[in-house]
C-alpha cells in the first residue's frame, strides 16, 4: 500500500502545473488514484509555481509531510516554497541542464545527499524535436517509470492540448515518447508507488468544481458572481452549466450587488447562491443579516484563504470561521456548514442548498483553497437525496386573505409565497416585522420573530449529517477537528494505529448551530480529546467552550487546542505529534 | 385644455367623476396621515371632508346611471391645472396644521372646482351640457358656502403652532 | 380591472403630510391601472430611506432591503424571473450615493427594470442631512454646516453615460404626468431610469416653490449626443421623457444544449 508524492516547481512558463494536472490524469487512466495541488506565487504568468501530486493504489484526499522525488525544471525562487515542499534527506531529486542555479541555502545540503541530484537534459530532448517544451519530456518520462505512457499519457495530453491544434498534439505526443524513452538509459532510483486495481471509470475533480456539481444537481439556478480567488473557479465551473438547466450566471459588479442579487432571486422562488472569499464575504455580511431577517433561501460559499484582509490569497486556511459564524449583525441565527473534504464539497453544498430553501434562510458553507482548488482522482459520486425544489413544494401555499407571512408556527418555519401567487402578496423586510409582515418595532414582535428564527434551525444541530466519525473500538483518544483537516485527522489516525495508538476522529460539517449532543456523545468515553485547526487563533476551540455549561465542561475529558495558520499544509505527521505529545490519561 | 370637455357632456360626466373620486381619495388619505400623525382633531375633520366628499362623487355617479362614460387614463383628462381641481397640492398640508388651515384648503379646493363647473358652464354651446354644468356648479357654490360658514364658526384665535419638537430619525 | 387605489395595501404611509412621495405612490397606482398590472406579478423593490418604504403600501409583492441594494435585488429577480414586472425604487442618497455604483451598472447591464429615484436631495430619515443631488450651499444640516461645497451631480446625465435607454425627469407636483411616464418606463424594454422631483417638507420646505420652476420639455431623442447636449444645459426642473432608446435587454437569450454535468469528471 505505498502510497508516493512527487513535488515539482518551475517558473515563468516551464509549464509545471501543466504537467502535474498531465501526470495526475495519465496516473489515473493507469489505475492510480492520487491527488493534486497548486502553489502559485502572485504572479498572474511567469511566476514560480508548484504542483505535487500524490500517488498510490486508494482513494487520496490528503497530502503527507514527506516529499518522495522533487522534479525540477526551474530553481528560482525555489525557497518560496520551502516551507511547503519541505525536502528530507531521502528526497529524490530530478533537475534539468537548464534549471539554473540551486538556491544557495540547499546546495550544501543537497551535495551531502545520499541520493545526490540526477541532472538530466530534458529542455535538448524537447528541443531536439522542435520544442522548447521541457516539462513534456519530464512528463513522458515519470510516466514511463509509473508505467502510464501508453493510452493513459497519450490521452491526458490530448485533453490538456486539443485546443492548440493536431499539429502541437503531435509533437507532444513525440516529446513525451523522447521522454519515456530516456527512462531506459537514466532510471528513476525509486520504486514507484503501488497501482491500484484500476478504478471503475473514475473521476478527476477539484473541490471548487464539485462545490459547483452539487450546488446545480441540488437545484441552484442563480448564481451571482464577483471574481475572488480561490473561488472564482467553482463560479466558473457552473457558468458554463448552468443556462443548460434553465438558469442564469449574473457577474455583479461586487460582492454586494452579488449577494443581494442572489437574495433577489431567492425571493423570486429560484434557488440562488453566490461563492466568494474572506474579503468577499466580509463585505457580504450586511445583506446576509438580510436574507436572516427576511427569511429569504440563500446559499454562500466561502472559499476560504489566508487572512486578515488581502492575506494570502492564493493559499489556504481555516480563518474565516469567526467572520461566518459570527459576522452578522444582531441575533441572526443562521447555518454553517464546513466541507470536509473534496468529494464532501460537493455533498455539503447540495445538503445546504436544501437547507437554504428548506429552512428559508441563510446557510453558509465553508470550503478553503485547499479543498476548492486541489485536484483528485476519486471513485463516482453518487447522486444525493437534496434538493431545493422538493423543500420548497413541502410549504402550504398561502392561505388567501388570512396569509400571515412570518407566522409564528411551532417549527418556526412559516409559509412562504411566491412572487406571482395571488393572495399571498407581501413585502419582504429587514426592517423587524409582525407575523403579517408589516414593519413593527412592538418589542413582542422583536421577541417573537427572532425567537421563531432561531426555532427554525434548533432541530438541525439534530440531524445526521452533523459530521462524520471514523470510530476505532479501543480508541481513548478524539481527534476533533472542522472543514479540511478531517481527511488529514484521518490519514494520523490510520498511521498511529499502525504504529499501535487507536485513536477516534470526528469530522464536524454543522459548525452552526452546532450540534453539541453528538459532541458530547463522541468525547464521552475518552481519555484526551485534541482539536486541530488552521487558524492563529483558535477559533473554533473558543466556540466550542462557549457553548459548554459548566457542568458540560466538568464531565469531559482534557481538551488539549493545536491550532495554527496556513500558509503551510497540514500533515497527518503534524497532527501524530500533538497526539504523541499528549499528557498519557 | 382641451376643448372637446366643452362640447362633450360623457367626457364632462368622466372628469366629473373622477374630480369627486380623487377629492375623496386625497381626503382620506390625508385623514390617515394626519391619524399616523397623531393629530386628531385634524383626523377627524379631514375624515368628515372626505365623507362630504365622496357623497358629491356618488351625486354626480347619480347623473351618469346607465350612460357609458369613455374610460381614460390619468394622463388623458383635460385639468386647468396638472391636477384635478379638488386635489389640493400635498404640500399645502402640514402635521401640526390647525382647523383654520385645513378648512382654508378646503375652501380652496371647492372654489377651484366651482371654477371648474362654472367655466365648462360658460363656454359650452350644448344646452344640456349646460344645464348639467350649471347644476354642478350651484352645487359646488353650496359647498363653498358651507366651508365658509364652517371657517366663520371656528371663531378660535389664531394660535401659535410654533413646533418644539426637532424631527427624529426612524432609520 | 382595478382602480388605481385598488393596487394600495390599506397600510398607513409613516411619510409626513406634505410630502412629495404620497404623489409618487399615486402615481404607480394609475400606472398600474393603465398597464392593467395583476397585483401579484408586480414586484416593487427598495433599500432604505423616506421612499423605501413604498413597497408596503401597496398589495404587489415586495421587499425592502438594506441601504442602496435595491438594484441588485430587483437585478437578481428579474433575471432570476422574467415573468415578474419588477419596479426598484428609492431615495437620492440610497440611488446615488450607497448605492451610486449599481446606479452605474444597472444602466449599462440593461435589464428590463424601472428604475424610480424620489429625489428630494435629501437624508430624511436621518434627519436631513445633504445628499449627492443637494445644492453646494444648502447650510441646514448640522453634519455640514457650511453646505455640501461640493456640487450635486445629475442623475440624468449620470444614466445617460453610463448607457441607460429610457431617461425621464418627472415631478410630484404632476402625479398624472407622473403616471403616464411610469407607463412607458414599464413598457420600454430593458432599463428605464425615473427621477421624479418628489419634495421634502420637513427639511427642505423650499422645495414647495418646485411646482413653479418645473417646467415641461418634449426631447424625446433616441439620439445619446443630443439627450447630452439637452442634459448638460438643463436647470434641473425640465420634466419629461429626455432620451429613449430602446435596445435589446439583458440577459441575452442562448441555445444551450442540455449537458450531463457529470460529464467533465470522468476520466
Amino acid at each position: 500500500m505505498r502510497n508516493l508524492t512527487i513535488a515539482m516547481t518551475g517558473s515563468g512558463g516551464t509549464g509545471v502545473v501543466a504537467l502535474g494536472e498531465m501526470l495526475l490524469r495519465a496516473a489515473a487512466g493507469a489505475g492510480y488514484y492520487g491527488i493534486l495541488r497548486k502553489t502559485f506565487g502572485p504572479q498572474i504568468r511567469g511566476g514560480e509555481s508548484a504542483a505535487v501530486v500524490r500517488l498510490g493504489p486508494r482513494p487520496l484526499a490528503s497530502f503527507c509531510g514527506e516529499i518522495d522525488l522533487l522534479l525540477v525544471l526551474d530553481w528560482s525562487h525555489f525557497q518560496r516554497f520551502a516551507d511547503e515542499i519541505p525536502l528530507s534527506a531521502s528526497t529524490l531529486i530530478i533537475e534539468d541542464v537548464a534549471a539554473g542555479a540551486r538556491p544557495q541555502q540547499l546546495a550544501s545540503e543537497l551535495l551531502a545527499r545520499e541520493q545526490g541530484v540526477q541532472v538530466l537534459d530534458f529542455s535538448g530532448l524537447a528541443q531536439a524535436q522542435g520544442s522548447a517544451h521541457s516539462n513534456i519530456a519530464l512528463l513522458g518520462y515519470v510516466a514511463a517509470w509509473l508505467g502510464c505512457d501508453g493510452e493513459p499519457l497519450q490521452s491526458a495530453i490530448d485533453h490538456r492540448l486539443h485546443k492548440q491544434g493536431a499539429e502541437v498534439v503531435a509533437l507532444a505526443h513525440s516529446v513525451a515518447r523522447a521522454g519515456a524513452e530516456l527512462l531506459q538509459q537514466a532510471p528513476i532510483n525509486l520504486q514507484p508507488p503501488d497501482a491500484g486495481a484500476a478504478a471503475e471509470s473514475p473521476w478527476l475533480a477539484t473541490g471548487n468544481q464539485l462545490a459547483g456539481l452539487g450546488a446545480l444537481e441540488a437545484g441552484i439556478r442563480f448564481v451571482a458572481a464577483y471574481p475572488i480567488t480561490p473561488a472564482s473557479d467553482a463560479l466558473e465551473w457552473m457558468a458554463g452549466r448552468i443556462e443548460s438547466l434553465g438558469g442564469r450566471l449574473v457577474q455583479a459588479e461586487d460582492e454586494l450587488a452579488a449577494v443581494n442579487m442572489a437574495i433577489g432571486a431567492g425571493f423570486g422562488g429560484v434557488p440562488a447562491m453566490t461563492a466568494t472569499s474572506g474579503p468577499g464575504l466580509a463585505l457580504m455580511s450586511e445583506a446576509m443579516g438580510l436574507a436572516v431577517a427576511s427569511e429569504t433561501p440563500l446559499l454562500v460559499l466561502d472559499v476560504m484563504r489566508g487572512g486578515p484582509s488581502t492575506g494570502i490569497p492564493t493559499k489556504s486556511e481555516q480563518s474565516d470561521f469567526n467572520l461566518a459564524v459570527y459576522g452578522l449583525h444582531g441575533d441572526a441565527p443562521h447555518v454553517v456548514v464546513a466541507a470536509l473534504s473534496l468529494a464532501d464539497c460537493h455533498y455539503s453544498v447540495a445538503w445546504a442548498t436544501q437547507l437554504a430553501s428548506e429552512r428559508q434562510t441563510l446557510v453558509l458553507v465553508l470550503s478553503d483553497q485547499f479543498l476548492g482548488q486541489s485536484m483528485q482522482v476519486l471513485p463516482p459520486l453518487p447522486s444525493l437525496p437534496f434538493h431545493a425544489e422538493l423543500s420548497r413544494a413541502s410549504l402550504p401555499p398561502p392561505a388567501g386573505a388570512d396569509y400571515f407571512r412570518y407566522l409564528d408556527t411551532d417549527s418556526g418555519i412559516s409559509p412562504m409565497a411566491l412572487p406571482g401567487q395571488p393572495g399571498g402578496e407581501y413585502t419582504a423586510d429587514g426592517l423587524e416585522h409582525s407575523q403579517s409582515a408589516v414593519p413593527s418595532a412592538r418589542a413582542q414582535d422583536h421577541e417573537q420573530q427572532l425567537a421563531k428564527r432561531q426555532r427554525k434551525l434548533q432541530s438541525l444541530a439534530a440531524s445526521t449529517q452533523w459530521g462524520e466519525v471514523s470510530a476505532l473500538p479501543q480508541a481513548r483518544i478524539l481527534i476533533l477537528c472542522w472543514g479540511s483537516l478531517f481527511p488529514v485527522a484521518l490519514e494520523a489516525q490510520q498511521r498511529l494505529q499502525e504504529r499501535g495508538t487507536p485513536v477516534t476522529v470526528v469530522g464536524v460539517r454543522l459548525l452552526a448551530p452546532l450540534p453539541l449532543e453528538s459532541l458530547l456523545r463522541s468525547m464521552q468515553d475518552m481519555a484526551q480529546v485534541l482539536l486541530v485547526e488552521q487558524n492563529h487563533q483558535a477559533q473554533f476551540a473558543h466556540y466550542l467552550q462557549s457553548q459548554l455549561t459548566q457542568a458540560q465542561r466538568a464531565g469531559l475529558p482534557e481538551l488539549t487546542c493545536y491550532s495554527r495558520p496556513g500558509p503551510r499544509l497540514f500533515t497527518p505527521q503534524e497532527i501524530m505529534q500533538q497526539v504523541e505529545g499528549l499528557p498519557r490519561a | 385644455m382641451n376643448t372637446a370637455l366643452y362640447e362633450d357632456e360623457l367626457l364632462f360626466l368622466a372628469h366629473s367623476v373622477t374630480l369627486e373620486q380623487e377629492a375623496a381619495e386625497r381626503l382620506y388619505e390625508l385623514a390617515d396621515t394626519l391619524e399616523v400623525h397623531n393629530n386628531r382633531p385634524l383626523h377627524a375633520l379631514f375624515l368628515e371632508l372626505a365623507q362630504l366628499s365622496e357623497r358629491h362623487a356618488s351625486d354626480v355617479l347619480a347623473h351618469c346611471q346607465g350612460r357609458q362614460l369613455p374610460a381614460l387614463q390619468a394622463w388623458e383628462y383635460s385639468w386647468p391645472d396638472a391636477e384635478s381641481p379638488e386635489s389640493f397640492q400635498y404640500s399645502q398640508v402640514h402635521y401640526l396644521m390647525s382647523a383654520e388651515q385645513a378648512l382654508q384648503v378646503a375652501l380652496e379646493v371647492e372654489q377651484n372646482t366651482l371654477g371648474f363647473y362654472s367655466d365648462v358652464a360658460r363656454r359650452t354651446t350644448q344646452p344640456s351640457l349646460r344645464q348639467l354644468a350649471e347644476g354642478f356648479a350651484r352645487e359646488e357654490a353650496e359647498h363653498v358656502k358651507a366651508v365658509q360658514a364652517r371657517l366663520q364658526a371656528l371663531q378660535c384665535p389664531a394660535l401659535n403652532n410654533l413646533d418644539l419638537d426637532p424631527p427624529h430619525s426612524p432609520e | 380591472m382595478l382602480k388605481a387605489k385598488q393596487y394600495k395595501s390599506g397600510v398607513k404611509p409613516i411619510w409626513c403630510p406634505g410630502c412629495g412621495h404620497y404623489s409618487v405612490l399615486n402615481a404607480i397606482t394609475k400606472a398600474f391601472a393603465a398597464l392593467e398590472q395583476s397585483p401579484e406579478q408586480a414586484v416593487l423593490v427598495s433599500g432604505i430611506g423616506c421612499s423605501s418604504r413604498l413597497p408596503a403600501y401597496l398589495n404587489s409583492y415586495g421587499f425592502h432591503g438594506v441601504h442602496g441594494r435595491a438594484l441588485p435585488l430587483a437585478t437578481g429577480l428579474k433575471v432570476a424571473r422574467p415573468d415578474l414586472n419588477v419596479i426598484a425604487l428609492g431615495g437620492d442618497g440610497d440611488g446615488f450615493s450607497i448605492g451610486g455604483n449599481h446606479f452605474l451598472h444597472a444602466c449599462r447591464r440593461n435589464v428590463d427594470l424601472v428604475y424610480v429615484v424620489m429625489d428630494n436631495e435629501v437624508y430624511g430619515m436621518t434627519k436631513g442631512q445633504a445628499s449627492p443631488t443637494t445644492p453646494e450651499h444648502w447650510q441646514h444640516s448640522k453634519l455640514t454646516p457650511h453646505g455640501p461645497e461640493v456640487r450635486p451631480f445629475q442623475p440624468c446625465a449620470l444614466a445617460l453615460a453610463a448607457g441607460a435607454g429610457f431617461i425621464a425627469r418627472g415631478h410630484s407636483g404632476d402625479p398624472n404626468g407622473l403616471a403616464q411616464m411610469l407607463f412607458a418606463a414599464v413598457k420600454h424594454p430593458g432599463f428605464a431610469f425615473v427621477q421624479v422631483l418628489s419634495q421634502c417638507v420637513t427639511f427642505c420646505p423650499e422645495q414647495v416653490q418646485w411646482k413653479e420652476q418645473v417646467h415641461a420639455e418634449s426631447v424625446g431623442t433616441d439620439n445619446p449626443a443630443e439627450a447630452a447636449h439637452f442634459l448638460h444645459s438643463d436647470d434641473g426642473f425640465a420634466k419629461g421623457i429626455f432620451y429613449c432608446n430602446p435596445r435589446t435587454p439583458w440577459p441575452l437569450p442562448h441555445d444551450s444544449q442540455a449537458t450531463d454535468l457529470r460529464e467533465g469528471f470522468r476520466l
